[in-house]
């Protein structure tokens, strides 16, 4: 990057200002990576465990309920899920990880009433409907771990552009800024001298 | 004060009412992008999708990716999981990382 600066002392103090800064705050940007590169690798590594199990647990959800469905009527598995009802809610909390706002979830029974027995249908309807209770907070917890992941994901690719440009772009325009104008100022001090030299001379004579 | 919503064919989503979740059954593929697009309207905190369902809204959800909520997570059908949401991490993590390690 060609940077437009007079050749005088002045721009040179302030251009060897301003590199110290941006090598300050490459070097932040540089660990701020790093930080967010080791949470994210965490966070896969938990993810998948979870997802795992909670996709193994659904698959004997559904089938249970599958069972149950065939041997009783669209009404009958109707009423029956109404029945059993229980109306959630969810809160939202935020935590704040270098500057990004990442969710968690928890969430809350509306009603504490037991989950009535079905007597119309049979026990895989139960069955299935208390794997699901059972892995609620599986679910939330996955959700919340996977928009963290892509949060993050998203906050490590801008990073990463960041520190790129700083690096092989702005550091090197101005170290080339920097010589540049010690090249000029050295230049004309010479001239100087060359001049000084050629007057004592003439001077002499 | 939020609430669940899940999106998926009627077989595989139903139970899940019993559980507070609020099912949005779709018939046809073809409507998922409309009833996706209604849903976002409606500002759940948690979005439950079936794989096919995230196959197809596949564009509408990439560009709520960066947005906090909300969340929308891959859940298998109930003929079985496609590896929809491993394929989603790798993805991610080939972007983040530069190569798939995993």
């Amino acid at each position: 990057m060609k940077l437009k600066v007079n050749p005088n002392r002045m721009e040179l103090m302030r251009l060897k200002k301003r590199l110290g800064l941006v090598r300050r705050g490459h070097k932040l940007l540089k660990d701020k990576q790093e930080d967010l590169m080791r949470r994210f690798w965490s966070m896969i590594k938990e993810t998948q465990g979870l997802r795992l199990l909670v996709e193994e647990r659904l698959m004997q959800a559904y089938n249970a309920f599958l069972s149950a469905r065939m041997e009783a009527s669209v009404e009958v598995v109707d009423d029956a899920l109404w029945r059993a009802k229980r109306p959630i809610t969810v809160t939202i909390s935020q935590i704040n990880i270098l500057n990004l706002r990442l969710p968690q979830f928890q969430f809350e029974w509306n009603t504490s009433k037991q989950c009535p027995v079905n007597w119309h249908t049979s026990g895989d309807m139960d069955v299935s409907l208390n794997i699901l209770k059972e892995i609620m907070p599986q679910l939330l917890d996955m959700a919340s771990k996977e928009k963290c992941i892509q949060l993050i994901s998203e906050e490590l690719e801008t990073t990463r552009r960041r520190v790129n440009a700083l690096e092989h772009v702005l550091i090197p325009g101005i170290c080339e800024a920097i010589s540049s104008i010690e090249q000029k100022l050295d230049e004309v001090e010479r001239s100087n001298l060359a001049r000084l030299f050629k007057v004592k001379e003439m001077v002499r004579h | 004060m939020s609430k669940i919503a899940i999106i998926g064919d009627k077989d595989t989503i139903w139970p899940f009412k019993a559980i507070g979740f609020n099912i949005y059954a779709i018939k046809d593929i073809k409507d998922a992008n409309e009833t996706f697009n209604q849903i976002l309207g409606k500002e759940y905190a948690i979005i439950f999708v079936t794989e096919d369902v995230f196959k197809q809204c596949e564009q509408q959800i990439q560009e709520i990716r960066a947005l906090p909520l909300p969340a929308v997570v891959t859940l298998p059908n109930n003929q079985g999981s496609q590896g929809t949401g491993r394929k989603r991490l790798q993805q991610i993590l080939r972007k983040a990382v530069g190569s798939e390690i995993m």
